[in-house]
């Protein structure tokens, strides 16, 4: 029976402190211009908890909530549906690694770069299968990120990713440092939200080179077995063949919750190291290090930097908010043309200074840059003009909050 | 009060014995083992190495041909046995510390662990199998120097197609890895196309179902939205 393990528990009391504080959220905050953002911060540290705790399994299959029995992702996602064929881990378009996580949620972009490498094939080697189970699980990965971003878009990353989180944090120690933030030029940021697909076509292409040997038996560039350029932290940790995670800034963070839930052994992650700092490699890369502390920098003087270079998010944009799939998505930001004043409190409050909101008469004005956050929708001050609509159905609209009640 | 006779308790001490001991050293026969200790050595004189042990151990059978050493069922420390072990060591002297193995249901591995000292070559085969496929080693076996750095193929390591692994230039602590996956983790070609490939398919299928409800709920909102503009106008 269900009650008789105690792990069974874990999830249904998760889910009833998420709905409690969300209904208390609603009920209990009065200040309209806070309460989608307070309701959104909630969520989004639930949404760190299921993905490193709630859904749950340590790394290597530890589970954390060992004392309670089995881990809670048995019931979710259990290993029989997955199985061999997919032992990944479910790709949700958040920024939220294989190790941290348990293989329960991975970072899509990690599985598309290993994919292409035949390490990830079984039987691991033996034989050279990779094309077909490889591109096979692109597939599958593209697919179930396709299934996410038609529904939801870029919820994900306003709502849900940790990286956001970590965000919208350094935003408010800004603003509580009384700090007023920067703006990119419209050109820029134009040329930023581009940028994310030159980003994910160099690793792809990037990881390519890096398996060459690997996968064509020898190397596009020379010195790159098994994993990179000698001497680089690319060559240096040898099978992680997966150049974007060697500079991804969420892994650090990913690597410091872990071990602070005590799920990671940080002398495992100190240990396995090469050479000094300049070139540390494995699970934190002096890469990784570096462009954390780079994109920490920006985020503070730029809401939401990486959101608006994320590959990831891009990748979720492209299943969302372009031909064909703008047709389709069911989550979207709708503006009614007759409320709207032009007054331009929603291109002010943007955090990635998406624009056709503001600039679009009306209708749908989701855009690939919108990251579904409904700041905009929040400070909104006429009735009704800007509406969050999920399959059709108004999920959220801006009120007057000018006018007392 | 229950009394136990002499005869059932020895056979229960008989009982018991029988039912421990395999799990200390599984697979081996107690009657043909030969124990050795760490102050033993097995030289290969014309190479100027030896081989020795860190630990207390077991082998049945040992044999020296062809400047290697051969050894059957080795047993460190109540380690897994290694049925079938080679190894040689060229002008250097090998002290092995540890064999150890990991299994899960998808998953198999095996861990060596040595002591090299002098600059020279070793030679061994853990007795796994044949190497098959031809691209690389280096995704079944690792060889991990002292500093945690992997060594690299074809440089600091090589192997051969029969298994035979040939470690160079190392002078301190080395661990080889094997990484393996056990048979059920192999996608089974005898199985139906809809089982090989079952998270695809429903992958396949779940996409498919979110296109053709996004599209009805469009279509249906459209529909509405019309409906509503011609009430409006009217």
């Amino acid at each position: 029976m269900p009650w008789e393990n105690p792990s069974n528990i874990v999830l249904p009391i998760y889910a009833a402190i998420v709905l409690v504080g969300i209904y208390l959220i609603y009920r209990l905050a009065k200040d309209k211009t806070n309460k989608v953002s307070s309701l959104r911060l909630f969520i989004q540290i639930a949404a760190v908890f299921a993905v490193f705790m709630g859904l749950i399994l340590g790394p290597f299959n530890v589970p954390i909530f060992q004392p309670l029995g089995p881990s809670p992702r048995s019931l979710l996602v259990g290993s029989n549906f997955l199985g061999n064929q997919f032992p990944d881990g479910f790709s949700v378009p958040i920024l939220a690694c294989y190790y941290p996580n348990g293989r329960t949620v991975t970072c899509p972009i990690w599985q598309l770069q290993a994919y292409i490498f035949p390490f990830w094939n079984y039987p691991r080697g033996y034989e050279v299968f990779y094309s077909t189970p490889g591109l096979e699980k692109m597939g599958i990965v593209l697919g179930l990120v396709a299934v996410a971003a038609i529904i939801l878009g870029r919820f994900f990353c306003g709502w849900l990713c940790p990286f956001g989180l970590y965000q919208d944090v350094l935003t408010r120690i800004r603003k509580a440092l009384r700090l007023r933030h920067l703006r990119f030029s419209e050109k820029t940021n134009t040329a930023l939200g581009q940028s994310r697909y030159i980003i994910i076509a160099v690793f792809l292409i990037l990881s390519v080179i890096f398996a060459s040997y690997l996968i064509f038996g020898y190397q596009l560039i020379p010195g790159t077995i098994p994993g990179g350029p000698e001497g680089t932290e690319a060559g240096n940790v040898s099978y992680l063949n997966e150049p974007f995670c060697l500079v991804c800034p969420m892994r650090p963070l990913c690597v410091l919750i872990e071990c602070a839930l005590g799920s990671m052994n940080f002398s495992y992650v100190s240990k396995i190291t090469y050479g000094p700092l300049y070139i540390l490699g494995s699970y934190i890369t002096s890469l990784n290090l570096s462009v954390l502390i780079a994109v920490t920098i920006l985020a503070l003087a730029y809401r939401r930097f990486w959101c608006r270079i994320c590959p990831l998010g891009g990748l979720t944009a492209l299943f969302s908010t372009f031909t064909p799939f703008k047709q389709i998505a069911l989550t979207r930001l709708h503006k009614n043309e007759q409320k709207c004043t032009k007054c331009g409190v929603c291109k002010r409050v943007c955090p990635t200074q998406a624009t056709q909101v503001y600039d679009k008469k009306g209708g749908d004005v989701t855009e690939s840059r919108c990251i579904l956050c409904a700041r905009c929708v929040e400070t909104c001050p006429y009735e009704d003009a800007l509406e969050l609509k999920v399959a059709g159905k108004t999920v959220m609209k801006s009120r007057n909050w000018l006018e007392k009640e | 009060m229950v009394i136990i006779s002499s005869k059932v308790s020895a056979g229960i001490a008989i009982i018991v014995i029988v039912l421990i001991f395999p799990w200390t050293c599984p697979n081996t026969q107690a009657q043909t083992d030969i124990t050795f200790k760490p102050a033993d050595k097995f030289s290969i004189p014309s190479y100027n190495g030896t081989i020795s042990f860190a630990v207390n151990g077991t082998y049945s059978k040992a044999t020296f041909e062809n400047e290697t050493w051969t050894f059957t069922n080795l047993c460190l420390n109540g380690s897994q046995p290694l049925e079938n072990f080679t190894i040689s060591a060229q002008n250097c002297n090998v002290t092995i510390f540890s064999y150890q193995t990991f299994n899960s249901t998808t998953f198999q591995g095996a861990m060596l662990r040595y002591e090299v000292e002098g600059k020279g070559n070793q030679i061994l085969n853990l007795g796994l199998g044949p190497q098959q496929g031809g691209f690389s080693a280096s995704v079944q076996w690792s060889v991990i120097l002292s500093n945690n750095a992997f060594a690299t193929e074809g440089q600091d390591w090589s192997i051969s197609h029969d298994g035979t692994m040939v470690v160079n230039g190392a002078t301190s602590n080395i661990t080889i890895v094997h990484w393996g996956f056990s048979e059920s983790s192999v996608p089974n070609s005898n199985l139906p196309f809809y089982e090989q490939h079952s998270v695809a398919i429903i992958i396949a299928v779940a996409v498919a179902a979110t296109v053709i409800v996004a599209v009805a709920v469009k279509v249906t909102n459209r529909k509405h939205s019309g409906e509503s503009e011609l009430v409006k106008n009217a």
